[in-house]
């Protein structure tokens, strides 16, 4: 088997990381500047650091196997059974989609500030598909707050004045009750 | 290499850009309360393509005709319509979720409900529409699902419910 071409990416604390081509693609970041030829010396990531990048490239290298493994064999009985999943739905062949699906579930649960580093990353790494994860995860962790809970969690002044406040609240009464 | 200890929880810097796709993956209703929160969030939440970004997580549901009428039959057929994302509503949705009314028109794609001759259609789009089934009568309250239109399931339930307490509009 031919070894895969590897790249090496460097984080803002320059932590080095050995990952194939395939996995760092992922990011269009990357692609960009792996088309562009920058690669000598490896490619620095000036914005991501190594523990947020390790995180990524954990993402990156799994769905870029298992994007691999699609394409080469519609599934070639996949041995070890060590998904700690209790799940009743053991059946026999192991689906890769679902495979997939509950490592994605456990790659978001994770603190907040783990959180916004992953979708400030995937955001600047321009990794479209963990973009979507963690936006989705932040959404699910959101939607039930009060406009003063969204406030704080985000930094944010409220800027109307109460008459303002006022008026919009009731054009939205029925959100809050 | 240590990180900063941070004693208060951390408050990220999100562009504009980063905020509309998280908002754009909150249910309708979620939406409609972060309008208070801020003019700028006002304005992210109000942008009439914010829902058209991930039409999959659309989301509310609102009821024709008002089944809190005590006259079931104040309608053609005493259909309740509920409009729910497709995901998250493959199970009808729980009866203890009290219906509310959405103006049609806040959700960007118009849903239009129409009694006739020939039943009551629900219109999603100019070119998609389903018919709602005539309830028959003295069916309990059940939801049932009907189709998917656009990328909305739709569910109807039937009237009327037995224990007030139950009913989806309370």
């Amino acid at each position: 088997m031919a070894s895969p071409a590897m790249v090496t990416l460097i984080s803002s604390d320059d932590a080095r990381f050995e990952v194939t081509e395939a996995a760092a693609t992922m990011s269009q970041t990357i692609r960009h500047m792996i088309e562009d030829g920058c690669t000598d010396g490896g490619i620095p990531l000036p914005n991501v650091p190594a523990r947020t990048l390790a995180k990524v490239l954990e993402y990156c290298n799994k769905h870029a196997a298992a994007t691999a493994a699609e394409s080469s064999a519609a599934g070639g009985a996949a041995a070890g059974s060590d998904s700690g999943s209790s799940s009743s739905a053991d059946s026999a062949g192991k689906d890769d989609g679902v495979d997939l699906a509950s490592f994605d579930k456990a790659f978001v649960e994770v603190d907040t500030d783990t959180l916004y580093d992953l979708l400030l990353a995937a955001n600047y790494l321009d990794v479209k598909t963990l973009l979507d994860l963690c936006c989705q995860k932040v959404a699910d962790m959101i939607r039930g707050k009060t406009p003063e809970q969204i406030r704080q969690t985000f930094g944010i002044k409220n800027d109307f004045s109460p008459e303002e406040e006022e008026k919009i609240r009731k054009e939205n009464q029925w959100a809050f009750e | 290499m240590a990180r900063r200890s941070r004693k208060k929880q951390r408050v990220p810097s999100l562009s504009d850009d980063l905020i509309v796709e998280i908002i754009s993956r909150v249910p309708y209703r979620s939406l409609c309360r972060f309008k208070c929160v801020s003019r700028s969030w006002l304005a992210l939440c109000s942008d009439p393509d914010l829902r058209k970004k991930s039409p999959q997580t659309l989301s509310g549901f609102f009821c024709f005709p008002v089944m809190k009428t005590t006259t079931p039959t104040s309608t053609a057929s005493g259909s309740s319509i509920f409009l729910g994302e497709v995901g998250s509503w493959s199970t009808p949705p729980p009866l203890s979720w009290r219906a509310m009314r959405v103006p049609p028109c806040s959700w960007g794609a118009a849903a239009a409900f129409s009694s006739g001759k020939s039943g009551d259609r629900l219109r999603m789009s100019q070119s998609t529409s389903c018919r709602i089934p005539r309830l028959r009568n003295g069916s309990c309250c059940r939801v049932q699902r009907l189709g998917t239109l656009c990328t909305l399931s739709v569910w109807v339930a039937t009237r009327p419910c037995p224990p007030a307490s139950m009913c989806l509009c309370s």
